[in-house]
């Protein structure tokens, strides 16, 4: 019995989640990690195309790695405890797609780091699944698919989101890596959700196939 | 005799009086005009400003506005370098100062305008310059002391001669391409000080630099309280202000409040549903 509890335990503990957090905790301890795993334009263009992925473990302050590991805790763990699917896919597509994007869309962006459009992404994406469960979850998940964009425009088109820039942080915020990492969630839902439900029509019209045949 | 004794009674009283009867003010006056500079011969100023577009991190000129009038002049080239550098070196601590030149006296010319800020935007590749002039009164009194000037020892000796050194200070900081000020900052001193009728020019001198460096110091105080004020104003009408980055920095995927809000209402919503048992 205890050992059905035990590993009952083991199994809701969220295991992606918690590799991407202790990887980050990890990567902001140690400046020589962090200086492999950053987004460096020239670096990647010399060969370090790891960096595409690892980018987003790397932060610039105790400020910026506690916000990020916060959201995305939040994100990560009502996803893999709801057993939405496919998480990790989604996390390895949101890291590349963001890097990758941000090479091409911000030339002038020489490092980035960061978990937030990973993390905009988990959140969005948990939210779009949400839509499907009981009313007052849904409720939530629905004002959170309404909020998200609105915040993630007014970010792209308000200069003021550069604003905190000024004295208090030594990077400039990437709004469009937010952007990127709800496209990616959005597109990864719709993909699920379609298999889904052609899925479920195959076996509908299966039984249907069986009851009638 | 009775002349004699009243020669000697009447010796000191005509001294007295006409050591205090010729107690002459003296003043000077020093100053250099932003306005004078940058809009000359004209009754109303008629360059529209712009929307500025500031590339963060900036590149700032400091520079002092030529003086209205070159006779007497105390105040060097040295010590205008000297000045900037306390100024330059209270803006280096800011992140989004990328480099400050200063500009030596000899780029800017009489009533150059703004045409002349555009051609040190050239030569020194910078947005944004400070623009730093001053006024300056200097007032010479002479005190009860002076009376011992008619020893002639005493003019060499005491101290009769009151100074009283009036200084004001100002920055003006424009946007260059957009022809806007964007803040500006005050900075006054007032120097008292007492000398010998032959080395007044001297300690007037000495008073006239001190009074600046005291009204620098002042300036770089309300130099950061107009910048926080600058800043909220950016924030509050960003219509005003436009803020880009400069090619070449470190970009940040980075949350704000509101989104930190938004996760914890979700994540707390579905711990309170989990706890109620309805998930």
């Amino acid at each position: 019995m205890a050992k059905r509890e035990r590993k009952s335990i083991i199994m809701r503990i969220p295991k992606v989640t918690c590799f991407i957090l202790v990887v980050s905790v990890i990567s902001s301890i140690s400046p020589e990690i962090a200086s492999v795993f950053i987004f460096d334009r020239s670096a990647i263009l010399k060969g370090e195309v790891w960096c595409i992925l690892t980018c987003h473990f790397v932060h610039f302050s105790n400020l910026h790695l506690g916000y990020n590991l916060l959201a995305f805790g939040i994100a990560g763990w009502i996803i893999e405890n709801k057993d939405y699917r496919h998480f990790s896919r989604l996390c390895i597509l949101m890291a590349a797609l963001i890097s990758i994007s941000l090479f091409i869309l911000e030339p002038d962006v020489s490092y980035y780091g960061g978990l937030s459009g990973m993390a905009c992404g988990s959140i969005y994406y948990c939210a779009l699944w949400g839509t499907s469960e009981n009313r007052s979850w849904r409720t939530i998940c629905m004002l959170v698919i309404f909020i998200v964009p609105i915040k993630i425009a007014d970010e792209i088109c308000n200069s003021a989101s550069v604003l905190p820039y000024w004295g208090q942080q030594t990077f400039v915020p990437m709004p469009t890596s937010h952007l990127i990492g709800t496209v990616v969630a959005t597109l990864n839902y719709l993909i699920d959700k379609y298999k889904q439900t052609a899925q479920a029509n195959r076996s509908t019209g299966q039984q249907e196939a069986w009851r009638f045949g | 005799m009775d002349f004699r004794r009243a020669f000697v009674v009447a010796l000191p009283l005509v001294a007295v009086i006409s050591s205090v009867a010729g107690c002459v003010a003296v003043s000077r006056h020093h100053s250099s005009s932003v306005v004078q500079y940058l809009y000359p011969e004209q009754k109303e100023p008629v360059e529209t400003p712009a929307i500025p577009v500031l590339s963060l991190p900036l590149k700032v000129g400091i520079a002092f506005v030529p003086d209205a009038s070159d006779w007497q002049n105390n105040l060097t080239e040295r010590d205008k370098m000297d000045l900037m550098k306390e100024v330059s070196a209270h803006f280096k601590k800011y992140e989004f100062v990328k480099s400050i030149e200063l500009i030596p006296s000899a780029y800017l010319t009489q009533n150059g305008s703004f045409a002349n800020l555009d051609q040190i935007r050239t030569m020194f590749g910078i947005d944004v310059i400070a623009l730093l002039s001053y006024d300056q009164s200097q007032f010479t009194d002479e005190g009860l002391a002076s009376i011992t000037y008619w020893t002639l020892i005493g003019a060499y000796i005491i101290p009769g001669e009151k100074n009283d050194t009036h200084t004001m200070m100002d920055a003006a900081v424009y946007d260059i391409k957009s022809r806007k000020m964007l803040f500006r900052a005050p900075g006054i001193s007032h120097i008292k000080s007492k000398a010998t009728p032959i080395n007044v020019t001297e300690q007037l001198r000495m008073d006239g630099l001190d009074s600046l460096k005291e009204a620098s110091q002042d300036l770089v105080r309300s130099l950061d309280e107009q910048l926080a004020l600058f800043k909220e104003k950016v924030k509050d009408t960003p219509q005003d202000f436009q803020i880009v980055p400069r090619g070449g920095y470190s970009g940040g995927g980075s949350l704000d409040g509101l989104f930190i809000v938004l996760f914890s209402i979700l994540g707390g919503y579905w711990l309170w549903q989990k706890g109620s048992g309805k998930v």
